[in-house]
């Protein structure tokens, strides 16, 4: 049942391209218009600026994707059917972590060419991202459960998933600085304990409570 | 087969179904009727699992409707205004992932039961450009393909053409006659006197006999 609600998620968003390609744009948009604004702008502040344009364009890419499921009451035939609602969470977790990982791919070089940077980049911030990818989907998920039932998911997505999303920020931004920064590991590996603890609570935080969230 | 005891609803404390109570037979087809706002509607999507009630229990061959991990919810079918259907998928993808959730496949005789439903044509293509009639073939569709012991159909004459509408009753029948209940929400009544349908009225927030 995983699979399928997966490969449905997934095979929605290859065929249309809707929040794939509306998060890179935004993507595009804001990394040009932080780069323009700022110049000679310091390696620890260009780390600040990536990660807020992904959680920025993450909210769009999550107001798409239940508002895809609200159209033509989609979301309703899951609930009507024999399928546990924590199924349907982890396979909209997966999907979102896939899609946002894609646009990263394709965002990061971009981001590199406007900001002139000369970054390596490492399997320890490949791993850190993942991570912190992981927290995003699920609390975003969790936050696009809660918007199922109102008329302005478009504000409530943003407005909830900034300050929950604050600590994260800074645990990855201070994470990423120590492993590009090559600075003992004892120095931040608070921050990565912080970014891999909330990425597992939030997670069974939402296979635990998505059927409440979810239900009117 | 299917008991609802002491159901209570209520949307922004306004209460809209209260201490409601009533069973559905084997092979029965229920008519429920009732002004526009009653809770038709609600009812319906408390038995299929769409809403949750505040106060009550829904259980179908005396096992829990209502629990999260809800198997049960394999004998419910339900026919609602919307299509919950995918734009962006085909009518055979849609309906591939409409069996799949209720864990069955698709019959090999898909494009006669197509033909049927006069969306043979359309297998391929994909539902975004829909009308309401073809929403509503295709919830005939999912009514005539899935297996259910138990239909739940909230106004399923409306926007089908004299054909499409033929072969529902039809089908109707046909499923009565197998055992399957239905609980129908209409306002057409006419179409509905000749399935010797138990009629009942949502009347001051419950369900009365007519």
């Amino acid at each position: 049942m995983l699979n399928t609600l997966i490969f449905k998620e997934l095979k929605l968003e290859f065929r249309t391209k809707e929040t794939m390609l509306s998060m890179f744009l935004l993507g595009i948009i804001l990394s040009f218009l932080f780069s323009i604004s700022i110049e000679n702008v310091k390696q620890e502040f260009v780390i600040v600026y990536f990660w807020i344009i992904i959680f920025m364009i993450s909210s769009l890419g999550l107001y798409r994707s239940y508002q895809n499921e609200k159209n033509l009451d989609s979301f309703n035939l899951m609930l009507s059917s024999p399928v546990d609602p924590s199924i349907i969470f982890i396979s909209k977790v997966v999907s979102f972590f896939i899609q946002i990982f894609i646009v990263q791919i394709f965002l990061f070089p971009i981001f590199i060419l406007f900001f002139k940077l000369n970054l390596t980049i490492s399997y320890e911030v490949v791993f850190l991202t993942l991570v912190t990818n992981w927290y995003i989907s699920s609390l975003g998920n969790i936050i696009g459960g809660i918007t199922l039932r109102s008329n302005r998911n478009e504000m409530i997505i943003p407005i909830l998933l900034f300050p929950f999303s604050a600590p994260i920020l800074l645990a990855i931004i201070r994470a990423t600085e120590g492993v590009i920064g090559n600075y003992s590991f004892y120095d931040f590996s608070n921050w990565i304990f912080i970014i891999i603890t909330s990425s597992i609570v939030v997670f069974i935080l939402g296979i635990w409570a998505y059927y409440d969230i979810i239900k009117e | 087969m299917l008991k609802v005891k002491n159901l209570k609803k209520s949307f922004n404390f306004n209460s809209i179904l209260s201490d409601l109570n009533f069973k559905v037979n084997k092979g029965e087809i229920i008519h429920i009727s009732g002004s526009n706002g009653v809770g038709k509607t609600t009812l319906l999507k408390i038995i299929a699992g769409i809403l949750s009630p505040e106060f009550g229990e829904v259980s179908i061959f005396k096992k829990d409707l209502l629990s999260k991990d809800c198997q049960e919810k394999k004998h419910i079918l339900y026919w609602g205004h919307q299509p919950m259907i995918y734009p962006h998928f085909t009518v055979y993808e849609n309906i591939n992932f409409f069996l799949k959730m209720r864990n069955q496949t698709i019959p090999n005789d898909i494009d006669l039961i197509l033909e049927k439903v006069n969306m043979l044509n359309l297998k391929h293509n994909q539902c975004q450009n829909f009308s309401q009639g073809m929403f509503q073939r295709f919830n005939l569709l999912r009514f005539i393909i899935a297996d259910w012991s138990l239909a739940l159909m909230d106004e399923p004459f409306s926007g089908l053409d004299i054909e499409a509408e033929e072969l529902l009753l039809k089908k109707i029948i046909e499923r009565k006659n197998q055992g399957k209940s239905m609980i129908i929400v209409s306002h057409n009544k006419s179409i509905l006197h000749n399935l010797s349908a138990l009629k009942y009225e949502i009347k001051n927030k419950g369900l009365v006999k007519i």
